[in-house]
């Protein structure tokens, strides 16, 4: 299963034409939005929501609703028990600094054996092995 | 959203349709079962339709009560509520094998016009830059 990083949810909606060739060779079913990427982009919906200006406020809330239903069309993975445990282990044995997302989206990534897509794969090139990280945005399918 | 699922036995099996949707429809060979499917099919129907009420005031005038006549108190006409958009499904589980997704092809490009959504995403990747852990045994550099 392919786990998808919040900027990839944004390159899919701006018709990036690599991401939907890959989209096209894959079942939707396989794509899953980790509860992160959800989290990020509900959040920064609702902020500007909540933030908007009179002029704003229609097109703001509009925004946030659109964002919901188009979330609501993913599979979504909440955060599991095993997943927390890989989590407290990874961050147990990190050797630099990370990024706290990422780590949340990586365990969750080895606990499911699965490939997270992302376009910031240097982010996660010490936390995941080869096999299981995905550039969607610059690589095209092969 | 609570559905009226309208349950009928017949020659041995169920049958089962749901009052609001006459489409979505199940026969199985007990209650359970059906009961079971009619739910799926609900799920799977609920993923790729809208409910849109609306307000159609020429109809709303013809379906009216008369005005008071004989003495009798008036009964005042409902309004409707304003036009909504309603989804009825919740999050789908990604080990949810009861119910099939499709490419919601329909949402590229449905930010082509928003000015927030890049700045947004932006944001999102700074927030993350921001939100960091250290190795246990390293001190974090001061600025």
């Amino acid at each position: 299963m392919s786990l998808w990083d919040t900027q990839i949810v944004g390159h899919f909606i701006d018709d990036h034409p690599i991401l939907l060739r890959h989209v096209e060779r894959v079942k939707w079913d396989d794509i899953t939005l980790p509860s992160p990427t959800v989290a990020e982009l509900l959040r920064g919906r609702s902020e500007f929501a909540l933030k908007a200006t009179p002029e704003q406020i229609v097109a703001a809330h509009q925004r946030l609703w659109q964002t919901q239903q188009l979330i609501a069309r993913f599979r979504q993975s909440s955060i599991t028990e095993k997943d927390a445990s890989v989590f407290k282990n990874l961050l147990s044995r990190i050797k630099s600094k990370k990024r706290y997302a990422d780590m949340m989206i990586a365990a969750m990534a080895l606990a499911g054996n699965h490939v997270v897509v992302t376009r910031n794969t240097k982010h996660f090139v010490d936390l995941l092995p080869p096999a299981q990280l995905a550039n969607w945005v610059d690589e095209p399918p092969r | 959203m609570t559905c009226n699922i309208i349950l009928t036995p017949q020659n041995g099996r169920f049958f089962a349709h749901v009052a609001e949707l006459p489409d979505c429809k199940a026969e199985a060979e007990s209650r359970d079962q059906v009961l079971t499917l009619i739910q799926q099919r609900l799920k799977e129907i609920s993923n790729r339709i809208e409910v849109v009420q609306l307000k159609i005031p020429h109809l709303e005038k013809k379906l009216a009560r008369p005005e008071k006549q004989n003495g009798q108190p008036q009964i005042k006409e409902k309004t409707a509520p304003p036009p909504t958009l309603v989804r009825m499904d919740p999050p789908i589980a990604a080990d949810d094998k009861t119910v099939q997704l499709e490419t919601p092809w329909e949402f590229v490009g449905i930010f082509k016009d928003d000015p927030t959504w890049w700045p947004m995403l932006e944001d999102i990747e700074r927030r993350r830059d921001r939100h960091v852990v250290y190795p246990k045994n390293k001190k974090r550099r001061k600025k």
